[in-house]
């Protein structure tokens, strides 16, 4: 298979909308190049994570490389880069489509171009990629190819005439995608003789190999005893092994040559040392310059971890150390909290992030964990005139210091039904939106932009958005600049005592509405105790809401006869295993799930 | 020579109330013959009878009435074969007021019984309506009337407290009523809304509600609910029934031997459909369904002896002893635990009692360790520091 020339080298990826069939379309077109059988083929192939399948999204990139025998008699090497398909995710997004000449698109033949449909081809023209429409799902009833096809030439303005229209579930017309991928998307170009230049487009951690390379050779060749180097970390290691990506398994090779998309492994330890976007070149014969386009993925939102028993914090600590050793876009430092004890001050690409990393925390690691509310990174422009990045709302210095500060906002596009407008008009203005415009993409659909503050929407404005438009939304972001604002630390109280782990930095417009309802959420929470506890909002030491869970006065059985006794007990039993996941606060016992009801304060 | 009690199930009634989660149903005549025909078998396979002394026979359903003089009776009877009961054992049937006349209590005092325990629940006819009980005032008065004509002098009524629409004045009616009838027991329960019946559905809401010491239109309020209950504990103290466990009072020497022997963790063998049982420290559960009990009925007692279940742990008697223990007025007794466990139990529970006597809650007197009327409000904290 290393006879097969350059010209028949054909590197693509699929780009989608959450739930229009890329993974589907993805384990099609692995079927049909044959080197699975339908028996060998689990569902979607590509998305391996547990995780991943349960919530029907890509988080890490996969990647396969298949032969096709094209209807004009010649074999086709087929490297199907697999991208991750949330907005999280977008710089690694970026980074596979930068180790394409093509991308297939999935448009669903009954919804249309999404938001995330748009950002990703956007991105992918960004490229220079030979987008290749394909229209899925035409065996749904609702589904509606020809306005789709013209959706796609009005709106993105590329010719979809010829786009196969497919079903990849059912596997209908599978092979028009695949004859257009050999005659649509050109082939790599490059020099195999040239000084090595390869994009790093992901990388894994398997604890007998080490860190697992994904790379796209650019120019040159990348060989087992090759000593490479990555030019932005500066990391330098020797090749143990390349090869190419075997359905679900990796395959060695002798070489990976300009062109070629595949794997390499050298001891290296930490998947910090091998970030996505880095350039791979041989240490003694460097290209002269990196491949364009690297930057480190910085963490947008951050929030506290602990284990919700002490005694695990050593447990959590080696449990995210090696989810990042997977994961380079984690960050975590030791932290400390009054109400919580030891714990972790945690940074994450988006909420999405956060939350299937404190999944397969709890899940993979089997921990039982406390989070706080997600905060932004504020800019804390100091007296002294020092600027401070602020991730723990317990560490805004006293007001008095501080002469101003600054917010991330963030460019957001939504694309809606026109019936929605308004009420998403609506929310977006009372998460401090500011607005930018709107375009009808079609009489029935609009794009609407804003700029918003990213804290408002780190909470629960997805949920918002989604409950609002009745599940119709779709929404993109990307951060555009830090502004000024004013910015108050809201504290909460409980019995009198603050509880830092519940603070947290909002606008001083909202700090009074936010304030009461987080009062009544954490009112419902607290169990009642012997004693009457007060639940205060406080900025700056100002009360702003108070709320109060009444005394117990009576908790009695009744009646416990002969055949009471074991369900009593058991009721009993509850009432203390009730108590164990609780956290003491003074003399309060707050459960831990209040410290995160917080983060969900819209109306049901 | 050890004691037990005996506890039969009877799992008929005429009609099912909204409030009521217990094993029972109307039934058939054929469905009730075929049950005493199961009961009896059961209680012949109960193995090494002889062995202990039966200090009490409780009858309780469902409404063990429902079922001819007769016929309890004939399983009064058995039980003498089988078992060595007591000469002074106090032998209880439950009743209600509409399933029972002169003639028929007549026939259970010939028959040995000596204490009835009357489901009257209340003497105010609205209430008794909103329970769904198909009895009205009258009929509890005449029952009592019957009860002493046919020569019972040891009777208990159960009352209910926290009723919806219940106001406080309709509460110290029902008390008032009960305390001029001669009656040397009375149980004051309030009510529990049970998962899986009607009054879940209707009063689920209302329940969440007064839980988060909310007020809400449908139930009366905890407050109200607490000021009932102290106004029970006083005013019935007031004519001589003695607060003796959370829900039970009685006049001097009258508390109910059989229920006291619950929470002192004396041995009982239940007998019939669910029915609980705790013997040699393990405690059974019959089938309650009535296909599967018909079936196992003259296997029960001897597979589970046969089987031998692992008795619960050490830790876990120490714990019933005191959860049940402090039920009652008198609470625990701390020599009878250490005589039983071998252990101080200030050594097993000392942070824990330490930390509720200094709030008040619990009280050391002499060998007793008991609830102070503030504890008894809220033993249920306290009860789960013990599980």
């Amino acid at each position: 298979m290393q006879d097969i020339p350059q010209k028949n080298i054909r590197n693509f990826c699929i780009i989608a909308h959450i739930d229009h069939g890329k993974s589907t379309l993805a384990d099609r077109i692995i079927e049909k190049t044959g080197l699975l059988t339908s028996r060998e083929m689990s569902e979607q192939v590509l998305d391996n994570m547990d995780l991943e399948r349960e919530r029907g999204i890509t988080i890490k990139a996969q990647t396969v490389r298949i032969i096709y025998h094209a209807n004009n008699g010649e074999e086709y090497i087929f490297n199907l880069i697999d991208t991750p398909g949330h907005v999280d995710f977008n710089y690694e997004v970026s980074r596979s489509l930068a180790a394409c000449e093509g991308a297939v698109l999935v448009v669903d033949a009954a919804q249309g171009i999404e938001a995330q449909t748009l950002a990703n081809v956007y991105m992918a023209i960004d490229h220079d990629l030979e987008v290749l429409p394909v229209i899925n799902k035409i065996d749904l009833p609702s589904a509606d190819p020809e306005r789709v096809v013209n959706e796609i030439e009005d709106i993105i303005g590329i010719e979809a005439q010829d786009a196969p229209q497919i079903s990849a579930k059912n596997g209908i017309n599978i092979e028009d995608v695949l004859e257009q991928i050999v005659e649509r998307i050109p082939a790599p170009e490059g020099d195999p003789e040239k000084e090595l230049k390869a994009l790093i487009f992901d990388s894994i951690y398997d604890s007998y190999k080490g860190v697992i390379v994904f790379v796209r050779v650019m120019d040159g060749t990348i060989r087992k005893g090759s000593r490479v180097r990555m030019m932005a970390t500066e990391a330098v290691a020797e090749v143990v092994e390349v090869g190419y990506f075997g359905p679900g398994q990796f395959i060695p090779c002798e070489k990976l040559s300009a062109g070629a998309v595949g794997y390499f492994t050298a001891s290296i330890k930490n998947v910090r040392d091998t970030r996505v976007g880095d350039t791979v070149t041989e240490d003694l014969r460097p290209c002269l310059e990196p491949l364009p386009g690297y930057k480190k993925v910085n963490s947008m939102v951050y929030c506290g971890i602990y284990p919700a028993d002490g005694a695990h914090y050593q447990d959590l600590r080696d449990a995210l150390e090696k989810l990042q050793l997977n994961d380079a876009a984690i960050f975590y430092e030791a932290e400390t909290s009054a109400a919580l004890g030891f714990g972790f001050r945690c940074g994450f690409l988006g909420l999405l992030h956060l939350e299937i990393v404190q999944e397969r925390l709890e899940r993979e690691y089997n921990l039982d964990l406390v989070t706080t509310a997600p905060s932004v990174i504020y800019k804390v422009h100091k007296n002294d005139h020092t600027v401070m990045e602020l991730t723990n709302p317990s560490n805004l210095p006293d007001p008095s210091e501080i002469e101003y500060m600054e917010e991330p906002v963030v460019d957001a596009e939504i694309i809606v039904s026109s019936q929605y407008i308004g009420t998403i008009m609506d929310l977006c203005q009372e998460r401090r939106g500011e607005y930018v415009g709107i375009e009808y993409l079609e009489e029935t659909r609009a794009l609407i932009k804003y700029v918003l503050p990213l804290n408002e929407i780190i909470y629960d404005f997805f949920d918002a958005l989604k409950s609002r438009s009745r599940g119709y939304a779709s929404f993109d972001y990307e951060l555009k600049e830090y502004r000024r604002s004013n910015m108050v630390k809201l504290d909460i109280l409980i019995n009198r005592e603050e509880v830092d782990a519940l603070s947290f930095i909002v606008h001083e417009d909202s700090a009074y509405e936010r304030g009461r309802k987080m009062c009544e959420k954490l009112k419902e929470e607290i169990p009642r105790h012997l004693f009457e506890i007060p639940i205060q909002a406080a900025v700056g030491g100002r009360i702003i809401a108070r709320e109060t869970v009444k005394a117990v006065r009576k908790d009695v059985l009744a009646k416990c006869y002969g055949g009471d006794i074991t369900r009593k007990k058991k009721l009993l039993e509850k009432q203390k295993e009730g108590k164990k996941r609780m956290r003491q606060i003074g003399n309060v016992e707050i459960p831990q799930k209040a410290f995160m009801s917080v983060l969900k304060l819209e109306e049901d | 020579m050890e004691q037990m009690e005996i506890y039969i199930h009877i799992p008929f009634c005429l009609a099912k109330c909204g409030y009521c989660d217990f094993l029972s149903f109307p039934a058939s005549q054929e469905t009730q013959k075929q049950y005493l025909e199961a009961l009896l078998r059961e209680i012949s396979g109960f193995p090494e009878a002889k062995r202990r002394q039966v200090t009490s026979v409780f009858f309780g359903g469902g409404t063990p009435t429902a079922l001819p003089a007769e016929a309890l009776a004939e399983i009064l009877s058995l039980l003498r074969q089988h078992f060595f009961i007591a000469a002074d054992a106090e032998i209880t049937v439950e009743c209600n007021p509409r399933t029972t006349d002169l003639a028929k209590l007549a026939a259970l005092r010939q028959a040995g019984v000596n204490r009835l325990s009357i489901g009257v629940q209340s003497f105010d006819d609205t209430m008794l309506k909103t329970l769904g009980r198909i009895h009205t005032k009258q009929d509890a008065l005449a029952v009592i009337a019957d009860a002493k004509a046919a020569g019972f002098s040891n009777i208990s009524a159960d009352l209910m407290f926290a009723l919806p629409g219940q106001s406080m004045a309709v509460w110290k009616n029902s008390l008032h009523t009960a305390t001029q009838l001669g009656l040397t027991h009375i149980s004051a329960y309030s009510l529990i809304i049970e998962e899986n019946t009607p009054f879940y559905t209707q009063y689920h809401k209302a329940m969440l509600a007064k839980e988060r010491g909310e007020d809400q239109p449908l139930l009366p309020s905890e407050d109200e609910e607490t000021d009932m209950y102290l106004y029970a504990v006083s005013y019935l103290a007031s004519c001589g029934y003695q607060r003796y466990e959370i829900s039970n009072f009685a006049k001097d020497g009258f508390y109910c031997r059989h229920n006291d022997g619950y929470w002192l963790r004396t041995p009982y063998a239940g007998f019939g459909l669910g029915a609980a049982s705790l013997v040699g420290e393990c405690r059974y559960e019959n089938p309650g369904d009535l296909q599967s009990y018909f079936r196992e009925a003259s296997r029960l007692w001897p597979d589970r002896f046969l089987r031998a279940e692992a008795p619960m742990s050490a830790e876990e008697a120490m714990a019933e002893t005191v959860i049940l223990g402090l039920r009652r007025q008198d609470g625990v007794s701390i020599s009878g635990f250490r005589a039983k466990f071998g252990l101080d139990l200030w050594e097993r529970y000392g942070n824990i009692i330490e930390k509720h006597v200094n709030n008040g809650y619990l009280q050391r007197k002499g060998d007793r360790l008991f609830f102070t009327d503030a504890g008894f409000l809220i033993s249920n904290i306290c009860l789960a520091d013990f599980i």
